[in-house]
Parts: C-alpha cells; sequence; structure tokens
C-alpha cells in the first residue's frame, strides 16, 4: 500500500533563448514515503512538464551529476531524502555557477580549474616497464584516500563564499585533488603543484568558512585539504629560501 | 532571485557557447547559516584588532609624554565606551583564538606529521586546551609577579 502525499515543487526555471532573467514554475507532485528529490524532478519531468531540465545519472551518489540547492542548501538529489523538508520544496541550480538552463549548470570554469592543480602523477623520470610497477602500502594509501574520494558533485563550489566573491579562486575540489596528488608516495610532483598554489587565487585566497566540508556528501573534507595544502606550500617555500637548491 | 555572485564566478576563460543566466550566492547568504556569520566575523574581527592596536599605541604615546600624559591616558581608560571596547576585543580574541587554534590548526595537520602518523583528530582540541591554560597561567603568574 502506498501512502500518498502531495507537496510542492518551486523550481527555477531558465531558458537562455526565451527568459530574460531565471524565473519560477510550481508543481504538485504525489510522492511516495522513500523518495528522494531526484524522484520527484524525473516525476515532474515524465508526468507534468518534458521541458524541465535536469542533469543525474547514477541513482547512487556516485556520479556526482544531481547536485543541486534544495531549499538553499547545496544537496545531491539522489541522496537527499524528500522525508527532510516540509511540504514546499524549493529546488534551484547550483549557486555560484552560471545557469545554462533550469537546474543545469555551466561546467567548463570548473574543469579550468581543475587542470590548473596537475591532477595527474608526476615523475622526476619515468620507470620502465621492466621495473614493474610501483607500490605502495596501505599506510600510504590511507595517508591520501580520503582526499581522492571526491565525485566532482560541486556542492563544495555552491557553498564557498570565496568561489562566489573571487572569480579567480581554484576552489574546494580542485585544491582537495591537488593535494591527493602530493599526498601520493608514487608522486614526485608536488614542489610544482606546491609553487602553483602559492599564486594568487589558490590556498591563500580561503578564509575557512569550512562550509565546503559541511555540505561533502563523501566526507572527502576539502577544507582539511586546502589548509593542509596552505602549510605545506609555506613550508615548501621556506625551505626553498634556507636549504640550498631548494633541498632537492 | 538570490544576491548575485561575483559576475565571472566559474565562467570559462574562453566565451560560453550559450547564453547562461548569471551565478548567485548560496541561498543562506550572508548571515542565515551559522558557518557563514562565523566566517564574516573572523574577517570584521581584524577591524577591532585593529582600532585596539591604535589604543596600544596612543599607550606608548603617552607613555613617552610623561607622567601628566599617562594619567590623563589611565583615566581615559575608566571610560564607559573604552571599558565596552575592551570588554568587546577580550571577547573577540577569545573567540578568534578559539578558531584559529582549535578548528583550522587542526585541519592543517597533515596525515604525516614528521615521521609519525598524525593522532587522532579528536585529540588536538584538550592538548590544545592544556596548553594554551598552562601558557595563560604563567602569563598571569609573571604579570602579578608570583613568579619571575
Ligand atoms: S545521480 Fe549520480 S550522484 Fe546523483
Amino acid at each position: 500500500m502506498s501512502s500518498e502525499v502531495k507537496k510542492t515543487f518551486v523550481v527555477t526555471r531558465f531558458d537562455p533563448d526565451r527568459d530574460e532573467e531565471p524565473r519560477t514554475d510550481r508543481y504538485e507532485v504525489p510522492v511516495q514515503p522513500d523518495w528522494k528529490v531526484l524522484d520527484a524532478l524525473n516525476y515532474i519531468k515524465d508526468e507534468i512538464d518534458s521541458t524541465l531540465a535536469h542533469r543525474w545519472s547514477c541513482r547512487m551518489a556516485v556520479c556526482g551529476s544531481c547536485g543541486m540547492q534544495v531549499d538553499g542548501k547545496p544537496k545531491l538529489t539522489c541522496k537527499d531524502s524528500l522525508a527532510n523538508y516540509g511540504d514546499t520544496v524549493t529546488v534551484e541550480p547550483l549557486a555560484n555557477f552560471p545557469v545554462v538552463r533550469d537546474l543545469v549548470v555551466e561546467f567548463e570554469g570548473f574543469m579550468e580549474k581543475f587542470k590548473s592543480v596537475k591532477p595527474w602523477i608526476i615523475r622526476a623520470k619515468e620507470r620502465a616497464v621492466e621495473e614493474g610497477t610501483h607500490r605502495q602500502s596501505p599506510a600510504e594509501l590511507e595517508a591520501f584516500k580520503q582526499f581522492s574520494m571526491c565525485i566532482n558533485c560541486m556542492l563544495c563550489y555552491s557553498a564557498c563564499p570565496a568561489v562566489s566573491n573571487e572569480p579567480e579562486f581554484a576552489g574546494p575540489a580542485a585544491i582537495a585533488l591537488g593535494h591527493r596528488y602530493n599526498l601520493d608516495s608514487r608522486d614526485e610532483g608536488d614542489s610544482e603543484r606546491l609553487a602553483a598554489m602559492r599564486d594568487e587565487g589558490f590556498v591563500y585566497a580561503c578564509s575557512y568558512a569550512n562550509e565546503c566540508s559541511e555540505v561533502c556528501p563523501k566526507n572527502v573534507d576539502p577544507a582539511a585539504a586546502v589548509n593542509q595544502s596552505k602549510l605545506l606550500a609555506t613550508m615548501d617555500w621556506m625551505k626553498g629560501l634556507v636549504l640550498p637548491r631548494g633541498g632537492k | 532571485m538570490r544576491n548575485p555572485a561575483h559576475p565571472h564566478t566559474l565562467r570559462p576563460s574562453s566565451g560560453t557557447r550559450t547564453r547562461t543566466a548569471p551565478p548567485a550566492f548560496p541561498g543562506d547568504w550572508p548571515t542565515a547559516n551559522p558557518r557563514y556569520r562565523a566566517y564574516l566575523l573572523y574577517g570584521f574581527a581584524g577591524l577591532f584588532f585593529i582600532l585596539a592596536a591604535g589604543v596600544m599605541v596612543r599607550a606608548l604615546w603617552a607613555l613617552g609624554s610623561g607622567p601628566g600624559a599617562w594619567e590623563t591616558f589611565l583615566e581615559t581608560l575608566g571610560h564607559p565606551l573604552y571599558i565596552a571596547f575592551h570588554v568587546g576585543s577580550f571577547a573577540l580574541i577569545v573567540w578568534f583564538g578559539w578558531r584559529t587554534f582549535f578548528q583550522m590548526f587542526v585541519k592543517t595537520q597533515p596525515p604525516m606529521i614528521g615521521p609519525f602518523p598524525r593522532p587522532p583528530v579528536a585529540v588536538f582540541p584538550p592538548v590544545l586546551a592544556a596548553a594554551w591554560l598552562g601558557a595563560s597561567a604563567l602569563l598571569i603568574a609573571v604579570l602579578s609577579g608570583a613568579i619571575l
């Protein structure tokens, strides 16, 4: 037996060909008790208004594509239960991103920031194939594993006031990814990355609101990554001052 | 519509293929979220500390201008506005120190501290609190003349 209740969804709509600026539409949706916010959006799309645009894919908090503001907070809508909300639920596109259409935001600006941290393993000299694979102990893996759990859902960017104010800020997820490689025992590119991280718009542009870590659905703790990177970037700079050839 | 964020926030450096609506601030910015309030207060505290530094400069000036000027300065410190300012500054610096050392400092600790793995994060606040209380007690003892 299904116990159906109705909720009103106030959804942001924006059609770049028609609308000067975003507006809202209201939809009455008969919801099931076990529904997530995404189920209601899919119901609207399938049964009420097929013109609604929103992104999703895996429905299991893995692909990171369904991030939106729900009642003003950035959420993964496939993970966020409707039972947490009242009779009226507001759904908006992620804050801090340009909006392409309705609930779909533009990610290209983020992709550029992403590349700036060189998110790949850098080796001074490539290992010959006959030398075998790089081995890593469980303890070495543990050192960076938490920071590798990011699914690029962008909730941290939408929550960060430094991102709102400083367009050049690389932002939490990109810095967390750079930090993940800096902590990887197979990587030798930390000085290169830390030098980039000392630039304007990188780690020192964060003044610790910690909201990124609060909203992260995978407990990556990007605020820790950014603040640890501040310390490592500063120590790397000091090492360059006091040690011959920067300690290399 | 929420407050607009900086118009270039997260825009691609090359032109976009389609017209986009400008980015907006988070809905609970700036005061509806306690962490945003703390973030703003942390920045605002700097203003208070500049004013407190100004009072310090004034004290040094009075000290250098002779006993009369010093006495007058001490009298002005008894003014209710000065007392309110100093009580406010004290409260703010305690909160500022707590946020810096008990929240941010803990976050800055890398997974390995030298050759040792970082202790559990929960260990830091009591150790820091003990260090803070110890340092404060030492300072009070020195200033009151109980030791040295
Ligand atoms: S649909 Fe993949 S994370 Fe939500």
